[in-house]
């Protein structure tokens, strides 16, 4: 196949799963909106899990059914749609649901419609409505499946990552490999557009407020049928080939001494990058007026925010323009004689890693300062303020329930993408760091699958395992107090 | 207040963690290793045990095994990185070679490797050899030779596999078959092999796991990997590939980086890899690698040892060095069509 061939391809699916995912994402919005607080809790649970879970799991599970569907090509292109279709809707609900509301709304579209009033065509009203977050919710899928390069590896999709990454590996010149990697660049530059805007929108509270038209009994089997077949597909099968796997690799990796150095390689790099790219969402962030920051605050002057706003756009587009293409610019940047010293350190790789990181971050960042919170925000500002000693020793404990677990959440999120990272290590690492997302990613290349389930299992229960631990001494140290 | 001092506090062990890390790395010997992780890194921590010398290891990805290895190492030239290249073949090595960026030592390993496996000079040396196999599933059908050629032959070959041509062993298979055959009945023969359904895979991992599971009925692959799948039980046998009388052993092959600041570690190493204890190692290994340099051949595991016999009949690989660079012209271009 040729690259331009591999970049139609990608181009077709990526166009299909933004077509499609849309529409389920719509669905799944509506329906969501519908139910009641327990039920929709459990429901983005369902969603969530399918998003996040890891790439190197799934491609443990379905690497070698991939591989025998070799003889049946429409199939393995379906396996590989269907998984990325199923790890990318949820990201494109949560651009939806938390899409700040139009200046026109369902209601008023509706009355143009019959009223059939003059002056603005159903497509103008089109675009100041609903618009304003399905496009940036096809954008975001598109760009997900177009640039998606670690499963497409794994599982020998068709895809201009898979193709460049191979030819580039193989020996093609990073001047090269640049120049041909432009081609699928230029083709997203446009498709960045939408998502920047629904980035840039003010941190108003959304929720759903966008689509206030209900889910139908055909919707809502459809929405609730996806959620569950997701959860099948990218989790609960990987899960239990995994832990099936790992019970007869126990053995096997203890006797491997270099574990615990790629676990502790790994774990270094997600909290370095991680609060890196936490760091500067939190400072550059143009859409900011919560999470601590005093909206009170002079909001500087005109020179000042454009700065920040030019700082921000660019450190942004890079991670948006997918790993693999990151990942050569910055192979290329730093073998220039002006940054030549920092190739050999760990620079390049946790710049990589920050930038990949940083549209991410953004994006739940974007989540976050949207979520109506009036009520809670009140009760810690009363709290605070009290006179009474016991309610305000309830401060902290409050606090944590209304906000602080939810920025628990983000730092683990953030931290774990980090950490199971794999293209970019394959890149950028220096000599000696091998991070254990990069071992992995190595070893399902080379099939040996049986050996791979016991480290595997390790290197995601230990961040977990981890995050409980702080959890329990969180709450023990609320209780000694 | 308190919140920052804990920022603080973070900020400054990670930033000693990446002293330590980037330390390490410093003080340790880098290796490029185009070898299976999975075997080499025990050999390498054994190594670091014996003599208290850290080793960094860079591998790289079974899809582009040894090539992505060969090209960084000629990209980095100038300015390099890595100390010690070992090369998990012959042919790229000898490219390196020749582009200058290998340096001379004959120590006792050089010494004790037979001529074939070595540079005169010093700037290379072969050790533990595996062959070019057909691995046969048998449960579809029989492991013979004359019927692997004569399907070899068929129109149809959708149940036949083969790694990609551009990288690892099968590059230099192709580049055996390039002086043998005449580049025109190669080329010929590669588009109708294409042409008939036979199915090229990133590496010969896939080929062994897709003749295993079944999906093919055979393939090329190497004795390592063959390895695998009968230890894990799958109903598999292999052949010898023979080009007329001879067969393909392509013996791993390790070279000192010219350049390099860790000149004694690096050679302390570089014989460490060509000992009789490690060739001894890594036939006993899953992977059966072949000793090249003399051994008592009563240490040998009783799978390595018809191996050893159809190795005294194999090619010199030195012979195809010209060969393979043609070759993987020739490759490159109809990979980008």
């Amino acid at each position: 196949m040729t690259f331009f061939a591999a970049i139609g391809w990608s181009l077709l699916r990526g166009v299909a799963v933004a077509m499609i995912g849309t529409w389920l994402a719509r669905e799944i919005v509506s329906w969501l909106h519908d139910l009641v607080d327990s039920w929709r809790r459990l429901a983005w649970v369902g969603l969530l899990v399918s998003c996040f879970t890891p790439s190197l799991m799934i491609g443990y599970c379905y690497r070698d059914t991939s591989i025998s569907l070799l003889p049946s090509p429409f199939l393995r292109e379906l396996l590989y749609a269907a998984i990325i279709a199923v790890q990318g809707v949820p990201v494109a609900v949560l651009l939806i649901w938390f899409a700040p509301p139009p200046p026109v709304s369902d209601s008023a579209v509706h009355c143009q419609s019959l009223l059939e009033a003059r002056g603005l065509s159903v497509t103008q009203l089109w675009l100041r409505s609903k618009s304003r977050s399905l496009v940036p919710a096809a954008a975001v899928l598109f760009l997900l499946t177009f640039q998606e390069a670690d499963l497409a590896a794994l599982l020998q999709a068709s895809s201009w990552t898979e193709w460049l990454y191979t030819q580039h590996a193989g020996g093609l010149p990073l001047s090269e490999s640049l120049r041909l990697a432009a081609v699928p660049v230029a083709v997203q530059l446009p498709v960045l557009v939408p998502i920047l805007i629904w980035i840039l929108q003010p941190s108003e509270a959304a929720g759903g407020v966008v689509l206030q038209r209900p889910a139908g009994r055909g919707g809502q089997g459809v929405a609730a049928g996806w959620i569950a077949a997701g959860l099948l597909l990218v989790f609960a099968v990987p899960a239990w080939q995994l832990w099936r796997g790992a019970r007869q690799s126990w053995p096997a990796l203890l006797d491997q001494p270099g574990t615990w150095r790629e676990l502790s390689d790994a774990g270094l790099l997600a909290v370095t990058s991680g609060g890196l790219a936490l760091t500067i969402a939190l400072v550059l962030h143009p859409g900011r007026t919560r999470a601590g920051i005093d909206p009170a605050r002079p909001r500087g002057v005109y020179a000042g925010r454009v700065c920040r706003l030019a700082a921000f756009l660019f450190l942004m587009i890079p991670g948006l323009l997918g790993n693999l293409a990151l990942g050569l610019l910055l192979a290329g940047i730093f073998q220039t004689p002006l940054l030549l010293a920092a190739y050999d350190t760990p620079v390049p790789l946790v710049s990589g890693e920050t930038l990949a990181l940083l549209p991410r971050v953004v994006i739940l960042l974007c989540c976050v300062l949207r979520m109506s919170r009036a009520t809670s925000d009140h009760m810690l500002l009363l709290l605070e303020r009290s006179s009474d000693t016991g309610m305000r020793s309830r401060l902290r404990e409050v606090r944590w329930r209304t906000t602080g677990r939810i920025w628990f959440g983000v730092i683990l999120l953030t931290c774990s993408w980090a950490y199971l990272e794999v293209m970019l290590p394959s890149l950028l690492a220096m000599p000696g760091l091998v991070p254990v997302g990069l071992v992995l990613y190595n070893s399902l290349h080379y099939g040996r699958i049986s050996a791979l389930g016991a480290k595997l299992v390790l290197a995601m229960a230990l961040p977990v395992l981890l995050a409980f631990c702080f959890l329990v001494l969180r709450r023990l140290s609320f209780s000694l107090r | 207040m308190k919140h920052w001092a804990l920022a603080v506090v973070v900020v400054v062990v990670v930033l000693l963690a990446w002293v330590s890390v980037t330390g390490r790395s410093r003080e340790a010997v880098v290796v490029y290793c185009a070898h299976d992780l999975v075997f080499a890194q025990e050999i390498l921590d054994d190594f670091t045990r014996e003599t208290g010398i850290n080793v960094a290891v860079v591998g790289d990805t079974e899809a582009t095994k040894s090539l992505g290895l060969v090209q960084r190492l000629l990209l980095e030239k100038d300015h390099p990185r890595c100390d010690v290249f070992w090369n998990n073949q012959l042919l790229g090595t000898i490219q390196l070679s020749e582009a200058g960026v290998l340096g001379p030592y004959r120590g006792s390993g050089w010494k004790r490797m037979p001529d074939r496996f070595k540079d005169p000079e010093g700037n290379w040396v072969g050790f533990a050899g595996r062959l070019r196999v057909w691995i046969v599933n048998t449960d579809k059908i029989p492991a013979e030779e004359p019927g692997l050629l004569e399907r070899l032959a068929s129109p149809d070959l959708r149940r036949m596999a083969i790694a990609q041509p551009l990288f690892g062993t099968t590059l230099s298979h192709f580049s055996i078959l390039w002086q043998e055959w005449g580049p025109e009945k190669l080329k010929a023969w590669y588009q109708s092999l294409k042409a008939r359904g036979c199915r090229i895979v990133p590496g010969n991992a896939t080929v062994k796991n897709l003749v295993a599971e079944g999906v093919c009925d055979f393939g090329w692959t190497d004795t390592d990997d063959y390895f695998v799948a009968r230890d894990d039980g799958f109903p598999v046998q292999q052949i010898p590939i023979r080009i007329g009388t001879r067969t393909i052993c392509i013996p791993n092959t390790v070279g000192i980086i010219r350049g390099t600041g860790k000149l004694r570690e690096a050679r302390a190493l570089v014989d460490y890899l060509l000992s009789k204890e490690v060739e001894l190692k890594l036939a006993r290994s899953q992977s059966r690698q072949i000793p090249l340099g003399p051994v008592d051949t009563s240490e040998l595991p009783e799978d390595v040892l018809p191996l050893a016999v159809w190795a005294r009949d194999s090619f010199d690989m030195r012979e195809f060095s010209r060969a393979r660079a043609e070759c993987l012209t020739w490759l490159k271009r109809e990979a980008s069509q």
